[in-house]
């Protein structure tokens, strides 16, 4: 009874300050909408004049707006390139040097954050300190920083990012091979390397066959006929998926094999392979995978069989029943849609 | 008698101090939680590199039971979701009115040949139709066998390496698909995601998605409204930070395709089929040694009409609660278990204790309470500071999730609708949460009476009013 009543009070005391605090926040971030707007308005004309080429003189900025002016400018070089982006990166670059401390915050957002405007804003200034980012101890913060270096501008970061991709295993291999292929064809060499060299973690080899997909890079062909001997599933499906954007028929001999491999993805992906650069003869072995037990392999069987021009093979079997015939029943109606 | 009471109070005491310090444990882990995860969002943009292959392919798997009013609108909603690679399996579960009719002639679609790529036992399929203008719509045509088997035909029929399990009454706003993939993208550990439902009773809803946020008029909607404030922002964010998902809501979940596979798809005896399926995925998981995620995140964001009459509303909490005792019941074995983690350990023990027994114990907490009263053993004036505590202390819950709903999403711009928010958190307490009590109650004891029906639910749509939200049981 003695402790219920000032639990009671107290309770009742932090409800409504609880409330009144709720009611504050309200009128704090709408106050700091207001701002953001009035900033928005006052550097928004500033800032566009200044990519269309304008002479204009950097006014005082107070330091409660200086992280909204970066937000405001980091908005805008998403979208640039070229001179553009350099015409604001020089213009904000004093502005955006203000941010180099954040990369030490003990946060791991906020040096991430750091990391990210500094690479949309001042890469050409900061680069050393983002690379340093790339061992960050959040592999998080790493990763943001990887991708503030993957711009077709800087190609010589490629190598630092490729030696941390072992960092990044948790990401996703596509998400990762698309960041990579922003760097464009500057980073080719570092790839094909990469992907060549049997040393490398597996899963980075994947991410990097992948990237050089992207890049529709017709030289690494061989190479990833050389990783299909690799153990790594995700690795084979990676290089031959490659060999199916960029190879010819001279990867055709290191195809066939995964035809029978263990894993059943991987024999889909070799049959789509072979439907592009495979032989008359490749049609058997193909159509073995329609009576397999996988019907992700049989489906992929099925449309290569219609690539390689057996209409009338899938025409016969679709008159069945059972997964081969289904099979060839939807291989035939894909051209129809 | 006096002693065996004063016992019993005792242990009612004890019961309320741990619930509800265990809310307010779990408000203060998403206060802490929620800022930091905005921060992590903005800190690295993944929208180009998964719109240049960077995604992964998702299915939407869209049940539909007579929803010949509401389908079509719904599917040219889900159509326009900005996502790179996706498609929608709806799959017409027996409807005896003219959804299969209305979906074929709206969207010009023909039957098609399509393999099943997995074989989870379901009701016979008698047709696939595809989109002549979509390619990516499809509807799976099977006789009635419930909501989880629809979803099970889905999945055989599907393609997409994450599926998407959702109400054909749900709407999704653009992003939410995006959205609710990252988690896939950013960690391949990651097997089921759940996103944020919320009530778009009183908002503006112009095709097929949600415009103005507005609070809904009626009381009814707008307790839901806190109700389910706090069951995402501070119970679900909580629960996750703590490593122990449990629940994913029926109206908006994201799955990888290999691990639904692998447990079987969804359980069609369960009328909590939700729920159940993320608790069998974490025994899966367990049981075989795999390093995986279940996660929660809030900001895809799925909008649904909740009830506006008592009596549908007591229809829907009574299945949630039969749905959890039927999951508890299921995975009993799990509880205590340290192999099974946080969630035999801590999160299945709190959902027996304090969800599925709660009603129990409240009720009987509240006749000793009078009798204790009657008697003489409680003074009136104890009584009445009790009953103060009670009501300030569920408030105060409240409070905390509009406080983290203006810490974060901001969704009620309005400033009369935040003083509404915040006077209905004092308001529920009066005749409401009493109310959630007794159907929670009767749930249960139907559940007893191993009751497996859905019970008949409107459907009117969304331009008309009241609906009503598959969903799981949260803690309200």
């Amino acid at each position: 009874m003695i402790g219920l009543f000032p639990t009671v009070v107290a309770v009742i005391v932090f409800n409504v300050v609880l409330a009144m605090l709720v009611v504050a926040l309200r009128l704090r971030s709408d106050r700091r909408e207001r701002s953001f707007r009035q900033v928005e308005a006052r550097w928004d004309p500033l800032l566009v004049r200044v990519i269309g080429g304008e002479d204009v003189s950097a006014p005082t900025i107070r330091p409660d707006e200086a992280r909204h002016v970066l937000v405001v400018a980091g908005a805008y070089a998403r979208c640039l390139r070229g001179s553009d982006l350099d015409r604001l990166q020089a213009f904000v670059e004093p502005y955006a040097r203000t941010l180099l401390p954040e990369l030490r915050s003990r946060s791991a957002e906020k040096r991430a954050t750091a990391a990210e405007l500094l690479g949309v804003l001042a890469l050409h200034k900061c680069s050393r300190y983002i690379v340093e980012t790339l061992d960050d101890p959040s592999p998080r913060v790493s990763l943001v920083a990887a991708r503030a270096l993957s711009r077709p501008e800087y190609p010589e970061h490629t190598a630092a990012v490729l030696d941390r991709v072992h960092r990044y295993s948790h990401w996703s291999p596509s998400l990762i091979s698309s960041m990579l292929a922003l760097v464009g064809s500057g980073a080719m060499e570092d790839l094909r390397s990469y992907l060549a060299d049997p040393d490398r973690p597996s899963r980075g080899r994947a991410v990097v066959a992948g990237t050089l997909r992207l890049l529709r890079d017709a030289r690494s062909a061989p190479i990833a006929a050389a990783a299909l001997d690799s153990d790594n599933p995700d690795l084979v499906v990676s290089s031959l998926r490659l060999i199916s954007a960029v190879g010819s028929s001279q990867q055709a001999e290191s195809v066939r094999p995964m035809l029978e491999h263990d894993v059943f993805f991987v024999r889909a992906e070799a049959a789509s392979v072979l439907s592009k650069i495979g032989d008359p003869w490749d049609v058997d072995a193909v159509a073995n995978l329609l009576h397999g037990d996988s019907p992700w392999a049989a489906l992929r069987s099925a449309k290569a069989l219609m690539a390689l021009g057996e209409r009338q093979m899938l025409e016969d079997l679709s008159r069945g029943h059972g997964l081969a015939s289904e099979s060839a029943r939807e291989a035939l109606q894909v051209e129809l849609v | 008698m006096t002693n065996l009471l004063m016992v019993f109070n005792a242990y009612i005491i004890i019961y309320f101090a741990v619930l509800n310090g265990l809310y307010m444990f779990l408000s203060a882990v998403a206060f802490k939680r929620l800022p930091a995860y905005a921060r992590r969002l903005r800190s690295f943009r993944i929208d180009d590199l998964v719109a240049s292959s960077g995604g992964l392919p998702m299915s939407l798997l869209v049940p539909a039971y007579n929803e010949a009013e509401t389908i079509v609108d719904s599917v040219r909603s889900f159509l326009t979701l900005a996502y790179a690679e996706h498609e929608i399996v709806v799959i017409n579960d027996g409807s005896s009115d003219a959804t299969l009719a209305r979906l074929v002639s709206a969207f010009d679609m023909r039957k098609v040949s399509r393999v099943a790529t997995t074989n989870l036992e379901t009701e016979p399929v008698r047709c696939v139709y595809q989109g002549r203008r979509h390619p990516n719509l499809f509807v799976v045509d099977k006789k009635n066998g419930g909501k989880a088997d629809a979803l099970n035909a889905g999945l055989n029929y599907s393609r997409g390496a994450i599926v998407s399990a959702m109400d054909a009454d749900t709407l999704l706003e653009p992003d939410a698909l995006a959205r609710v993939a990252r988690p896939f993208l950013e960690d391949s550990r990651t097997v089921a995601v759940g996103g944020i439902v919320r009530i778009a009773n009183g908002c503006r809803v112009e095709a097929g998605s949600v415009g103005e946020v507005r609070l809904p008029k009626k009381a009814l909607p707008r307790f839901q409204v806190l109700e389910y404030l706090r069951a995402f922002l501070a119970s679900r964010v909580g629960w996750d930070a703590l490593g122990a998902t449990m629940i994913i809501s029926g109206a908006f979940g994201a799955f990888r395709r290999t691990v639904v596979d692998a447990v079987g798809g969804f359980d069609s005896r369960s009328v909590g089929e939700d729920m159940e399926l993320v608790v069998r995925i974490h025994r899966h998981c367990r049981d075989n040694n795999i390093d995986y995620k279940v996660t929660f995140i809030p900001d895809p964001v799925a909008w649904t009409e909740a009830p506006e009459t008592l009596s549908q509303l007591a229809i829907q909490r009574n299945r949630w609660q039969r749905g959890l005792a039927q999951v508890l019941n299921r995975h009993s074995g799990m509880i205590g278990r340290p192999r099974y983690g946080t969630p035999g350990l801590v999160a299945l023990p709190y959902f027996m204790m304090f969800e599925l027994f709660g009603p129990v114990i409240e009720l009987l907490g509240w006749i000793a309470f009078g009798v204790s009263l009657a008697m003489g053993i409680v003074s009136v004036l104890h009584a009445t500071l009790f009953l103060l505590l009670a009501v300030f202390l569920g408030s105060t819950l409240s409070v905390a999730a509009v406080a983290l709903e203006e810490l974060s999403f901001r969704r009620y711009l309005r400033f009369r609708d935040l003083m509404t928010l915040l006077g209905t958190a004092m308001l529920e307490n009066f005749g409401y949460r009493q109310l959630t009590t007794i159907w929670r109650l009767r749930g249960m004891i139907d559940a007893l009476r191993r009751d497996r029906s859905w019970g008949d639910m409107e459907r009117t749509g969304f331009s008309k009013q009241s609906d009503e939200v598959a969903f799981s049981p949260t803690w309200t």
